[in-house]
């Protein structure tokens, strides 16, 4: 058999949403399917570092760049992660702003591995591991 | 008054000093030039690059290739090197009876036990209500999600299958753990998981962070998880063996399975010395074979084993050196030979998850006489091509100390040590008489190929690489730590692509990224040694060979000229270890400017003016 690709990853049971630990931040620009967050999230996992969901500002949303640095500004760890319809961006607070460390176009069929890909380079800036960069 | 350029063809490098020639006698040095050689030293291939050098020394002294009145050559550059290398142990499984790597995240810890099962039968029997009896260890292809796989074996536990531990195909040993009632050890990233025999009594280990497998490391640990006799325990050895150090590791127990860990017939090598011969086993190791060397001193020529591993390299290169000079095969004669023994990681054999394992290794460096037509038959075709009178000029280790006498604060009598790529050579002077000069093999290429095989590198220049710059791990997006523990800082982030990553930092400051799995620490290491029983070893070799005596503690200077003069760690090492025999060594700086290079180039036009005036 072949998993379905429309298949999305349940809510782990053990799942932590105290704002005050550390973690990587993604912010979803409005128009975004929030399920994505969820492979995004998939990514940071299988490396072992929490991440968590911040609701985007209003300003700038569609910036793929602003969205992920402010998450990396307001994220304790220094990584955060930005959304929009066709990009996903990884920041890192000492960046220059405009400067995202990766930044992968997202193509509607390889959306999920794009994000996974995301959530899992984000952890590897965390935790000091070389990024998987294609 | 006249024009004359010193040419030095090396293995790697070919260098020009150019000089004019004044009424009294002295020479007066215009420019210099170095380029890479082309070819093999000692061929008509070198002239190409001796044009290019010699163009580019006389446009730098303002002269044309036609001012020239002279062009000198080393004279018949007397040896020509090779290096080799054969594998001497291999290990070899059979039935897939083992699985051991070093994934970068296998999920969950500690030890299962069971039998194997394909996670389509746990999940038909989840459907019919058929669920396999006893304890079973489930093996997940990569065409199951994580999620769907996770799923499946939620289901099984529930309706009670007692899985106790996973093998998974891709990189999802994390998130199958995360998802189950209870933490199982999962090795994941087993490239050939269609080999794992299904329905066979199975052992799963998975370590904690920052440590390694101890059960399936240790022969009694197999044994009490499967209750072998004493006789089976001895058979699971190589297993054991082989899984030391790892992260992750499986073990299954099939009725024909083993792990073999073999010796390879690698031949004998003999040594023909003036009085008399002595035969070596490949296998001994390099010490045996170097005592034996020594034994046979002085050596007349060296023979490998027909039909053998060493035998056929001993040939290749006699050959190739044959079809060179143009020499019939009997009369090339193995001049020298340095045997290094070194740790190679080779792919075992039937392994499942591409399973490298640490094997014994033995390079050789080997060295051929050559003749001085050779070099007469270049100096010919280098004067039809430019027109100018080109002669032979001394032997290369003869002149390289008259250049290295250029170097300030130096004095007689001294001792040369002239490292290249190809060989490690030796010259004494005493009184202003060279009394004696060695050429040895093996030197910079050796230690290329002795890193290109420890740290199994697929390609040649990456190794090299290693070899002459420093390393650095790349710590931040915007700061790097030398291999010296110092940090710099830089204004602009780097690119995304060297985070995390060992370099190698260039003379210009570029950052090269490595691509391996090795830690800095073990290519710094790897690095050293490999330097340490090339050069080190050859250079203490040499001047063993040199010094009147035997015994180096009768040297009192010591200059270091070629390309070991420019190692940016060997000069240390090596004035570390000769400080204990109470000798000056230092890097020579050829006509005050030039450092450890173009000493053979100047000493050449240095030569001809003597020779010029003991004529007169």
């Amino acid at each position: 058999m072949t998993p379905n690709d429309e298949h999305q990853p349940a809510v782990r049971a053990d799942e932590d949403d105290n704002p005050d630990r550390p973690a990587i931040l993604v912010s979803l620009a409005r128009e975004v399917d929030e399920r994505l967050y969820r492979w995004v999230a998939v990514g940071a996992e299988e490396e072992g570092i929490p991440c968590r969901l911040e609701p985007a500002e209003e300003a700038g949303e569609d910036d793929v760049a602003a969205l992920a640095y402010t998450a990396a500004r307001n994220s304790r760890l220094g990584v955060g992660i930005g959304v929009t319809a066709d990009q996903v961006a990884v920041h890192e607070r000492h960046m220059p702003a405009a400067q995202p460390v990766v930044a992968p176009g997202m193509e509607d069929d390889s959306a999920r591995d794009t994000c996974r890909s995301a959530g899992s380079n984000a952890a590897r800036l965390v935790i000091g591991v070389p990024l998987q960069l294609d | 008054m006249s024009i004359i350029v010193g040419i030095d063809i090396g293995n790697s490098t070919t260098e020009a000093a150019v000089a004019r020639i004044g009424d009294d006698g002295s020479p007066e040095f215009l420019s210099s030039g170095t380029t890479m050689t082309t070819g093999i030293k000692g061929t008509v291939e070198n002239i190409p690059g001796i044009v290019h050098v010699l163009e580019e020394a006389t446009e730098q002294a303002g002269i044309d290739i036609d001012d020239i009145d002279l062009v000198l050559l080393n004279e018949a550059t007397p040896v020509i090197g090779d290096v080799a290398m054969e594998t001497v142990t291999e290990t070899i499984v059979t039935e897939s009876s083992m699985v051991g790597h070093n994934p970068s995240s296998p999920g969950g810890k500690g030890i299962g036990v069971g039998k194997t099962i394909h996670i389509r039968d746990l999940e038909d029997g989840e459907r019919n209500g058929a669920s396999p009896d006893g304890e079973v260890i489930v093996v997940v292809p990569q065409e199951y999600d994580f999620e769907v796989a996770a799923d499946i074996i939620r289901g099984a536990m529930e309706a009670g299958v007692e899985v106790k531990a996973g093998i998974v195909q891709g990189n999802d040993g994390v998130l199958i753990a995360n998802r189950l009632p209870e933490p199982l050890p999962f090795v994941d990233e087993v490239a050939h998981v269609d080999k794992v025999p299904l329905d066979m009594l199975a052992a799963v280990e998975v370590a904690p962070q920052g440590h390694a497998v101890r059960q399936l490391s240790n022969p009694y640990g197999i044994a009490t998880l499967f209750s072998l006799s004493p006789e089976d325990t001895s058979h699971v050895i190589p297993i054991a063996k082989a899984l030391v150090g790892l992260r992750s590791a499986v073990v299954i127990r099939t009725p024909a399975g083993d792990v073999q860990s073999k010796q390879i017939p690698a031949g004998s090598i003999k040594f023909m010395g003036e009085h008399q011969n002595l035969t070596v086993e490949l296998e001994r190791g390099a010490d045996a074979i170097m005592d034996t060397l020594a034994q046979v001193q002085p050596l007349s020529d060296v023979q490998g084993e027909a039909g053998t591993n060493v035998g056929g390299m001993i040939e290749n290169v006699r050959q190739t050196m044959a079809d060179v000079t143009e020499k019939p095969l009997k009369d090339v004669n193995i001049h020298d030979v340095l045997a290094v023994d070194c740790l190679v990681p080779q792919q075992v054999v039937g392994g499942i998850a591409d399973e490298f394992s640490i094997e014994t290794a033995t390079g050789l460096a080997i060295m051929v006489d050559t003749d001085r037509l050779l070099m007469e038959r270049v100096a010919e075709t280098l004067a039809e091509k430019i027109g100018v009178r080109v002669e032979l000029g001394g032997v290369e280790a003869n002149t390289a100390i008259l250049g290295a006498l250029t170097t300030p604060g130096i004095d007689v009598p001294v001792a040369i040590i002239d490292g290249g790529a190809g060989s490690t050579d030796g010259a004494e002077l005493q009184k202003g008489k060279v009394v004696e000069h060695v050429h040895l093999a093996g030197a910079g290429n050796m230690v290329t190929l002795l890193i290109k095989n420890e740290l199994g590198l697929e390609r040649f220049d990456v190794a090299e690489q290693i070899k002459i710059y420093p390393l650095a791990k790349v710590e931040s997006l915007f700061h790097i730590r030398h291999e010296d523990n110092g940090v710099q800082f830089f204004q602009e982030p780097l690119d995304p692509s060297l985070f995390a990553r060992v370099v190698l930092v260039t003379d210009d400051g570029d950052l090269i990224p490595i691509d391996s799995k090795h830690t800095l620490d073990r290519i710094r290491t790897v690095r050293q040694e490999a330097k340490r029983k090339v050069l080190l070893r050859n250079s203490i070799r040499v001047l063993e060979r040199i010094s009147p005596s035997g015994n180096i503690r009768f040297l009192d200077f010591v200059a270091i000229v070629g390309r070991f003069g420019l190692d940016f760690e060997l000069p240390q090492m090596l004035m570390n270890e000769l400080s204990n025999y109470g000798i000056v060594v230092g890097v020579a700086n050829v006509r005050g400017e030039l450092g450890p290079t173009n000493a053979v180039a100047t000493g050449l036009i240095i030569n001809y003016c003597q020779r010029q005036d003991e004529a007169t």
